[in-house]
């Protein structure tokens, strides 16, 4: 695959969560899961300039990669958006506000404390429409560590935004940081039409609170997946669950699952060569022949055409998987 | 035969060790890769003076870091590994090490593109350590490898030992990394307290806390 001119991907960071969209006028990155993949992959590409970057929640594997990009030298940063999280007290949620806030005296950058609802459209860059779905001002105005009108807790995870991109009109991917279920009732008590063809599945598979069931049969209703991703690492065996695949694959037939790296899980060694399979880009696992998806990429000429091809990664995954939870 | 790696040309290997057995052992597979390995039977000079010695004797080197034993060397084998390497001269360390050893180390991991246990010494990760070598003194790092400007907080200080601990937030806001004071430059040391920030050139791509390196230490 030869490096387009618009494109999404879904970075394999090991476990956490990151996406570059790059459209006609610009690029934006949507959460910076920790260590140097989102670099790497910015320097491969030739990005030396993000336009916005949009972070979910303020959990360590959506921000954790922020540090090095606003303290790289060789990319400039035009805006950061997030929500407040003053519940979460963390020495790094203070790291990063505490580089933000001296970026922005240095007007470097502007720097957002409000990422909801009614930002939609604020960030778009060419062809591709970025929605936030939620959370709704309501739930951002109540904050982690607060209640929701049912009484419920809410916590970073409730407050991710939910970022859904449109290809001139036509959805293209849902990206909900952590989502749970809480956050996910407040997207659909407003009657949001909240479908897209591929899905990052929040908190990587693993339990997002409250009945599991429930929580995924809502999933499947609201967002209607025909592929569902999995940002994980080899090496953290819990995630994906394999009810999740479970209960993915009952509540959607024919769904594809794309994990971007290996878990053990799914194999209890690693190949011996380095996949064919994998998209042409950077990917954390790639060097420890750890990626079972890789870094996955939709091509704006081609949206429907999602890279790696789903026929050679399903060889790859019949002849590396053995226990594979997608076969 | 030979190992040609680029514009590099590998013939023989220069074995650096104060044990005769072990030195014997790390030649055989150097063998095994088709290459020739020279015997460096100690005691060794001055580190200038070694370095000009060694590098006339060979194209490349495998060295073991406890050099100082029975006054074999009056330095370690990471110092001369890194002072190879910087010199663009492709140098392995191959050796056990505890978490004590690795601290030290870390000052010269940045010119210490592979550090191999002997359990994993064999002719392919010897190859695969001189290919890194030769790339990296070219520019070109692995994703492990590569150095990021970053931001790094002090953790806590342990002003007896001479070390403190950092976290780099951006690799993993969990672990604290030991780091000697004197691997900061003189004029950053007063910066050294708890809490406080710092950047520095970090590989941020490392899968583990001993392969970590620290450069560029800047005060914010």
């Amino acid at each position: 695959m030869a490096a387009p001119d618009g494109f999404l991907a879904i970075l394999d960071v090991g476990h956490g969560n990151c996406a570059v969209l790059r459209d006609r006028r610009g690029v934006v990155v949507i959460d910076a899961g920790p260590g140097s993949s989102l670099l790497e992959f910015l320097t491969e590409h030739k990005i030396t300039n993000v336009d916005v970057i949009l972070l979910s929640h303020a959990d360590k594997d959506h921000i954790g990669g922020v540090a090095q990009l606003l303290a790289s030298k060789t990319v400039t940063i035009g805006r950061v958006c997030l929500n407040t999280d003053s519940a979460k007290g963390s020495d790094l949620w203070d790291d990063l506000l505490y580089e933000l806030g001296q970026a922005e005296n240095r007007k470097e950058l502007k720097f957002d404390v409000s990422l909801v609802r009614d930002d939609s459209g604020q960030f778009d860059q060419g062809d591709v429409h970025i929605e936030i779905l939620g959370p709704s001002k309501y739930l951002a105005g109540r904050g982690p560590g607060s209640t929701d009108r049912q009484g419920r807790a809410l916590t970073s995870n409730s407050l991710s935004a939910v970022i859904r991109l449109k290809l001139n009109g036509t959805p293209i991917a849902l990206l909900p940081g952590d989502v749970d279920e809480v956050g996910l009732d407040d997207l659909l008590s407003n009657g949001l039409e909240a479908k897209a063809p591929l899905l990052v599945y929040p908190h990587h598979g693993g339990r997002a609170g409250g009945d599991h069931k429930e929580f995924i049969e809502k999933i499947c209703r609201a967002f209607a997946p025909s592929t569902v991703v999995f940002s994980v690492a080899r090496g953290r065996p819990k995630h994906p669950l394999p009810t999740v695949i479970e209960l993915l694959r009952q509540n959607i037939k024919l769904v594809r699952i794309v994990c971007t790296q290996l878990t053990e899980h799914c194999a209890s060694r690693i190949p011996a060569t380095i996949p064919k399979h994998l998209a042409n880009v950077f990917a954390q696992g790639r060097e420890t022949r750890s990626c079972c998806g890789g870094t996955i990429v939709i091509t704006f000429d081609d949206p429907n055409n999602l890279f790696p091809n789903r026929a050679l990664h399903r060889t790859f995954i019949n002849s590396e998987a053995p226990t594979g939870l997608c076969r | 035969m030979s190992l040609t790696i680029g514009s590099r040309t590998i013939n023989r290997v220069l074995v650096v060790d104060d044990n005769q057995a072990v030195r014997q052992d790390y030649g055989y597979s150097i063998e095994d890769l088709g290459l020739v390995p020279v015997y460096e039977t100690g005691p060794l000079h001055s580190l200038d003076v070694s370095l000009k010695e060694m590098s006339s004797k060979a194209d490349a080197l495998v060295c073991d870091y406890h050099l100082r034993i029975k006054n074999f060397s009056q330095f370690n084998g990471d110092q001369l590994v890194a002072s190879f390497n910087r010199e663009r001269f492709p140098a392995l360390l191959c050796t056990t090490y505890t978490d004590s050893d690795i601290t030290v180390m870390r000052s010269k991991r940045r010119f210490i593109p592979t550090l191999l246990k002997p359990a994993t010494y064999n002719p392919e990760t010897i190859r695969l350590g001189f290919e890194r070598c030769i790339r990296e003194g070219e520019g070109t790092f692995d994703p492990s490898r590569k150095p990021w400007r970053t931001l790094v907080r002090i953790a806590e200080i342990e002003e007896k030992g001479g070390y403190f601990y950092v976290i780099v937030p951006g690799w993993n806001a969990d672990e604290k990394i030991r780091v000697y004071l004197d691997d900061v430059p003189g004029e950053l040391r007063k910066l050294i307290q708890p809490s406080q920030r710092l950047h520095a050139k970090v590989n941020l791509g490392a899968e583990a806390p001993e392969e970590m390196y620290f450069s560029d230490w800047e005060g914010i």
